[in-house]
């Protein structure tokens, strides 16, 4: 049931109206049964991990809260971190990490097999995860208080707008959200609701379902292709998992509002960064906070001296290529990046938070971020490194023959549009609009859905992590 | 004093005067009216656009209806159905076929252009088995149906394999396509979606021809592709060329594909239909060299097809192997037949099927 699915707007819909007849407890039970439902559709048997996650660090929460010893307050930490990375570790990288140990063992001349074994990848389980550890570092911490009620825990844990591709909530924003009753949207939340969701399809349905024909087409077969159509694949790559993920956030924050949640900002024009360094304020926020508070910063972050924070950069850059998934190009992706932001460092460069739309002189350094941005994609997107060699390869010596790839990139330039009016006004820009304009918009966006919506339906990139 | 008062309220009774001004006034109906009327405009703007529109990008369901119509239309019970790609549409003619052999009845050709051996069985088992039930199935392949790096084909097939039209020939129509039917009956941006959502075709499409009046191919009552069946000798254009280097770049055979028309052929087999897979020949000196190294991967390809009609217990007759088609007047193109290409190779399995 994905997000762009009639099943999914029924649901929502069904929720949406029982849900405000309810009581706050009401609420909560009706969410936490509607969550489930919305996880088991894919598959019920992995709502089974989802209980232990829940059921374990809510244990834990409660332990830490009541325990002083530090030894065993870090004792239990990391039972709860241990057992989460574990599940993420036999779910998702046990292929990886096996088949690299008898690559390793073969290598030194012992024969050794690694054993065949056919897992499935939990949908979510990447996010839900982070989630459940981040709750329990901030107990930990003491940076918030456990939460007692276990069902309001697994409501952190299982909101259906956010379980399967984040944003990765934060205690300390959402579970006050949970416990506390939420009051009605006032009709701008709701306006801005609503908007959120005719963003999100548009992005999904129209935007990135369209690209992904070009890019199926130009790393499918990058031997085939022409430099110019290799090019046109990864800038139609790069407007692709954008449109798509940002279309999910949407999608998600949207939801959540239409229920009185506020979700965490996820993405904020990153293609309109001057740098590498913006690009990752601006690119999956959730996802790079996470990796600074629970990964950067515990390693020491940049406080003690240049060689240590390169170090730490680089390292949090791989982890975070391989939490997208178990295989070397994500490594390699998130190296590339690591090596970005150790680069940006060492010639001084200093970010701020971007709250305007980059001047004319600054677009050679956003042209140029992009460009370095779109080189990592090809190793995120390619399915083997041999692959990624090959379109490299294809885009160095493949020649400027034909030019077929072309068709859909007036999509990455809606895209880019997007973010100007998002950058120069807000979020939903087109409710700052006259409500004539604002009909229009809202019209448009329906037509683009119904046109492009007949299309084979394509899963959203992220599901996959 | 009383100026100042006045001034005051003045101002006091101004105040929500410029206030109410700015609001817009009845903001609800101004945007419901905007909203619609965007729809209305982009559905007369679909249908002012119809005559201009490129053909369909998702072109194949189209000519399954067309190709289910002439299968409808056939009066008497049709044995044996013919299914491949283009090059045996143009290659077979199952009327000659028919009147020349024994042991033919009513020969009839089911094709659709350019694809691939997956979609291929499917049309066999779908289109032909489970609805006609025929005594005898002659399929026709190049390695041009099984190159898994296509992802035109692929997309293409995906396109057909997916559409609603296909679902509702095999019976499958959900109540969301029935009401995707329905829409499309009332509403030209349902109807011709698959178009529409191809903005910079249009434009080219608009500027060049200013028509979208490109004809479908054309067939026979039996089925047969017979465009081609005049052109004296080879001849081959720009377009179709680069189309078939296209189609053959990073030539990959396509086992996946294979195997899916294997297990469709093998359980007609089993079912007691009788299955005859045939190589169809390509104008070699030509198809050969539309990519590097593609003489070795189509020699592959033979080898696999015919390993295949082994394993299915399946007839095998491999025209390309067994006369040589090495002469520019028997080719229309590099991989499709003339009038002559077309007479001598139905006349050979005529032979070959009588023989048997």
């Amino acid at each position: 049931m994905t997000f762009n699915s009639i099943q999914y707007f029924v649901l929502l819909g069904v929720v949406v109206a029982l849900y405000w007849q309810l009581r706050h407890r009401a609420q909560n039970t009706l969410l936490l049964l509607a969550s489930y439902v919305f996880y088991g559709a894919w598959d019920w048997r992995f709502l089974s991990l989802i209980w232990a996650s829940t059921l374990l660090d809510h244990t834990v929460g409660r332990r830490l809260e009541v325990t002083d010893g530090e030894r065993a307050r870090k004792a239990l930490l990391w039972v709860s971190v241990t057992v989460n990375l574990s599940l993420l570790g036999v779910f998702k990288y046990f292929g990886f990490f096996s088949d690299g140990l008898e690559s390793l063992l073969n290598g030194l001349g012992v024969g050794w097999a690694a054993p065949t074994v056919d897992i499935v990848l939990p949908v979510g389980i990447s996010f839900y995860t982070f989630q459940t550890i981040s709750y329990t570092f901030d107990v930990y911490r003491r940076a918030i208080p456990a939460t007692r009620n276990l069902a309001d825990f697994a409501l952190y844990v299982a909101l259906f707008p956010q379980l399967v591709a984040g944003p990765i909530e934060r205690a300390a924003h959402f579970l006050p959200q949970i416990t506390a009753a939420r009051p009605r949207p006032t009709r701008e939340q709701l306006h801005s609701a609503l908007g959120l969701l005719a963003l999100g399809l548009f992005k999904k349905v129209v935007v990135a379902d369209t690209l992904a024909i070009t890019v199926d087409q130009a790393f499918g077969n990058p031997a085939g292709q022409s430099s110019l159509n290799l090019l046109f694949g990864v800038y139609a790559f790069a407007f692709q998992i954008y449109a798509d993920f940002s279309a999910y956030s949407d999608l998600a924050r949207g939801s959540a509002r239409l229920l009185g949640f506020d979700l965490l900002e996820n993405f904020r024009q990153p293609y309109l960064s001057p740098n590498i360094q913006v690009f990752w304020r601006t690119w999956h926020i959730s996802l790079s906070n996470w990796l600074r508070d629970y990964l950067y910063v515990p390693l020491g972050g940049n406080r003690a001296g240049a060689v240590r924070t390169s170090v730490n950069l680089a390292l949090v850059m791989v982890l975070g290529g391989l939490w997208h998934g178990a295989s070397w190009n994500f490594v390699i992706w998130g190296a590339i990046h690591g090596a970005l932001l150790m680069a940006h460092r060492a010639f001084g460069g200093r970010a701020a938070t971007p709250t305007e739309v980059p001047a004319l002189r600054d677009l050679p350094r956003v042209v140029l971020t992009f460009h370095a941005v779109c080189f990592a994609w090809i190793f995120f997107r390619a399915d083997t490194f041999g692959g990624a060699v090959d379109y490299l390869q294809g885009l160095a010596t493949g020649g400027l023959g034909q030019v077929n790839l072309v068709e859909h990139l007036w999509l990455g330039v809606a895209m880019i549009a997007i973010d100007v009016l998002q950058r120069r006004r807000r979020e939903v820009f087109f409710l700052d609009w006259a409500p004539h304009w604002r009909g229009v918009a809202f019209g448009a966006a329906a037509v683009g859905v119904l046109v492009f919506s007949g299309a084979p339906a394509v899963e959203f990139v992220y599901f996959q992590f | 004093m009383v100026a100042h008062a006045q001034r005051i309220l003045t101002v006091t009774h101004d105040e929500p005067d410029d206030e109410a001004a700015a609001r817009p006034r009845r903001p609800r109906l101004r945007f419901g009216l905007a909203l619609v009327g965007t729809v209305v405009a982009a559905e007369l703007l679909a249908r002012v656009l119809g005559p201009f529109l490129p053909p369909p990008n998702a072109g194949l369901p189209a000519e399954l209806d067309r190709q289910l119509e002439r299968i409808e239309a056939r009066r008497e019970p049709i044995d044996p159905f013919i299914v491949g790609a283009s090059e045996l549409a143009v290659g077979v003619d199952p009327a000659a076929l028919a009147d020349g052999s024994d042991a033919v009845g009513a020969a009839h050709t089911v094709w659709l252009a350019g694809i691939g051996a997956d979609t291929i069985g499917a049309l066999a088992r779908d289109v032909v088995l489970e609805r006609e039930e025929p005594a005898r199935l002659i399929v026709g392949l190049t390695s041009r149906e099984a190159n898994g790096a296509d992802l035109f084909r692929a997309g293409r097939d995906g396109a057909l394999l997916g559409s609603p039209a296909y679902r509702a020939m095999s019976g499958e129509l959900g109540a969301l396509d029935r009401l995707e039917r329905a829409a499309s009956q009332v509403s030209a941006l349902v109807r011709d979606r698959d178009r529409l959502r191809r903005p910079l075709e249009i434009a080219r499409h608009v500027v060049r021809n200013g028509t979208a009046e490109v004809p479908m191919l054309e067939i026979d009552e039996y089925g047969m592709h017979t465009d081609r069946l005049d052109i004296d000798r080879y001849a081959e254009s720009p377009a179709h060329l680069e189309q078939e280097r296209q189609a053959m770049a990073g030539y990959r055979l396509d086992v996946d594909a294979l195997a899916e028309l294997e297990a469709v052929l093998a359980a007609a087999q089993a079912d007691g239909v009788e299955v005859v897979l045939v190589q169809l020949p390509v104008y070699e000196r030509h198809y050969l060299a539309l990519q590097p190294g593609l003489t070795e991967r189509d020699a592959a390809f033979v080898t696999a097809t015919e390993q295949l009609a082994e394993r299915a217990g399946i007839r095998y007759l491999d025209a390309r192997g067994e006369l040589d088609w090495d002469d520019p007047t028997l080719w229309a193109d590099v991989n499709h037949l003339n009038g002559n290409g077309t007479a001598r190779l139905t006349d050979w399995l005529v032979d070959r099927l009588d023989a048997a």
